[in-house]
């Protein structure tokens, strides 16, 4: 419990000592999603034919829960050999480096709430009950890529192409992620896109915003995923993970 | 009470080459059941053999032993860090180690940020990890250093903070490995006196070293690793 607190300290503190030598410090990431997003939202509402009064919200949310997605997948394989010398060295969990690293992310992407606050006011989206639903779908999607950086650390740290592969397949995800595009904007035929558990993920953080109730199917994968998930990275620790001091 | 107490135990751990950390011989190994890849680079190390013993309060141990004889993994087995292949690891009691140099602390990171990590990564509140900060202030001194990342440091500031954290909470178990070869005379006096206040609040103590003499003088047991295997050497005898 103690170490509980201590990890989520301890993002806190590392996030704050990355801003510590710029000026807007906190502001940097929100000022580039920011351009990001009003660069592509013209781009791509152009090229999609798409109206930009709904489709800059919905990439906002798409792009700023995919930052949470993708930060996750591609620090998850160096979660434990980066932190090497504290694991030889001290005999901590090794979820608390997990922990520390979701924390993290998740305290980044409590800074594009900004981001998203601004596009719900400027496009006068409507907040509801609905809109509340965004906070289970928020808390489902961290409980997941927790035993996701978990497992990713531990084969990452066992193998080290995991980190490559990981980082050759993320940008290839984004694309075949419902994160620019809306999935109900595809044919038919693309509904294959349904197979990708990320597209799930984004769901149920966008569609409360945009005032849409997520679909069962999305909350079903998502705790399916959860309990499997966490069951398999359970098993894996148990039976591997006190041999993660001779890997890192 | 603090308590480690080693069963048979037998440590082997795997050293990997080049191809021993990628993936795609390891599944080449699983797939042809390991007829291809025979050299994966993989070495297996049995660094301890069929160890046992007791460790009661009061007890302070050096430990000797050539480079490569299972000093440094005798040590992290008994932090609980390195697990056991066979035999049993009980421990009980609250556990310090000063092992590698530099382990744990953040470069960039002023000195007092690393003190409060540190703290807090072993299980330290945030307020009991502050309140530590007077103390090593004093121990190492440091001075205005402190305030600098650690990565301007020296060698030897750096073991003085490490040791200063590390013995700042009354450890019930410490474990040092060979270290006193940094660190300027006057520090090292300082270290030897807290080790002495520390070894005498009866708790455990557990000392690599290749100085005989700081052995004689703070240990009251010597176990000598040869290969792996452990054999007590009577204090009297030894010299």
């Amino acid at each position: 419990m103690r170490l509980l607190q201590n990890g989520i300290f301890l993002a806190w503190s590392d996030t704050k000592a990355r801003y510590k030598k710029s000026i807007i410090g906190p502001f940097w990431p929100v000022l580039t999603n920011l351009i990001g997003i009003l660069g592509l939202g013209i781009v791509w509402a152009t090229l999609l034919k798409e109206d930009i009064n709904t489709f800059v919200p919905s990439l906002t949310l798409g792009l700023v829960a995919w930052q949470l997605i993708s930060g996750v997948l591609i620090d998850g394989p160096i979660c434990f050999y980066r932190q090497a010398g504290m694991i030889k060295n001290v005999a901590i969990p090794a979820w608390f480096f997990v922990l520390r690293l979701v924390a993290r992310h998740t305290i980044n992407l409590l800074h594009n709430l900004v981001i998203v606050v601004g596009v719900i006011l400027y496009f006068n989206l409507p907040i509801t009950v609905t809109t509340w639903l965004v906070v289970p779908g928020l808390i489902l999607v961290i409980l997941n890529l927790f035993w996701i950086m978990f497992m990713l650390g531990l084969l990452g740290a066992r193998f080290r192409d995991i980190e490559h592969l990981i980082n050759s397949v993320v940008p290839l995800l984004f694309f075949i992620s419902p994160v620019i595009f809306r999935a109900d904007r595809l044919p038919v035929s693309m509904d294959i896109i349904w197979f990708n558990p990320l597209s799930y993920f984004i769901e149920v953080i966008r569609a409360p915003v945009l005032g849409a109730v997520p679909s069962l199917t999305a909350y079903v994968v998502l705790v399916g995923m959860l309990l499997f998930g966490s069951l398999a990275t359970y098993g894996y620790s148990k039976a591997y993970g006190k041999r993660l001091a001779f890997w890192v | 009470m603090a308590e480690i107490r080693f069963e048979n135990v037998t440590i082997r751990y795997p050293v990997y080459g080049t191809h021993g950390m990628s993936l795609r011989s390891h599944l080449m190994r699983v797939a042809t059941g390991g007829s291809i890849e025979k050299d994966a680079g993989t070495t297996m190390i049995t660094a301890l053999k069929d160890v046992s013993f007791t460790l009661n309060d009061g007890d302070a141990v050096g430990l000797i032993g050539h480079n490569g004889s299972g000093k440094s993994t005798m040590l992290r087995a008994m932090a609980g860090i390195y697990p056991a292949d066979s035999g049993r690891i009980t421990r009980r009691g609250k556990t310090a180690t000063v092992l590698d140099i530099g382990a744990g602390l953040d470069l960039e990171l002023s000195g007092y940020d690393n003190i409060i990590h540190l703290g807090m990564m072993m299980g330290l509140s945030y307020s009991e990890a502050k309140a530590l900060t007077p103390d090593i202030e004093e121990f190492t001194e440091l001075g205005n250093f402190l305030q600098l990342p650690i990565r301007t440091y020296s060698s030897g500031m750096t073991m003085r903070l490490m040791f200063a954290v590390a013995t700042a909470v009354t450890p019930e178990i410490l474990l040092i490995d060979e270290m006193f070869s940094t660190g300027d005379s006057g520090f090292q006096e300082k270290s030897l006196s807290r080790l002495r206040k520390l070894i005498s609040s009866a708790k455990i103590f557990v000392f690599a070293s290749h100085d005989h003499q700081l052995i004689k003088a703070y240990c009251n047991r010597i176990f000598q690793l040869e290969h792996g295997h452990l054999k007590e050497i009577p204090y009297e005898t030894f010299a």
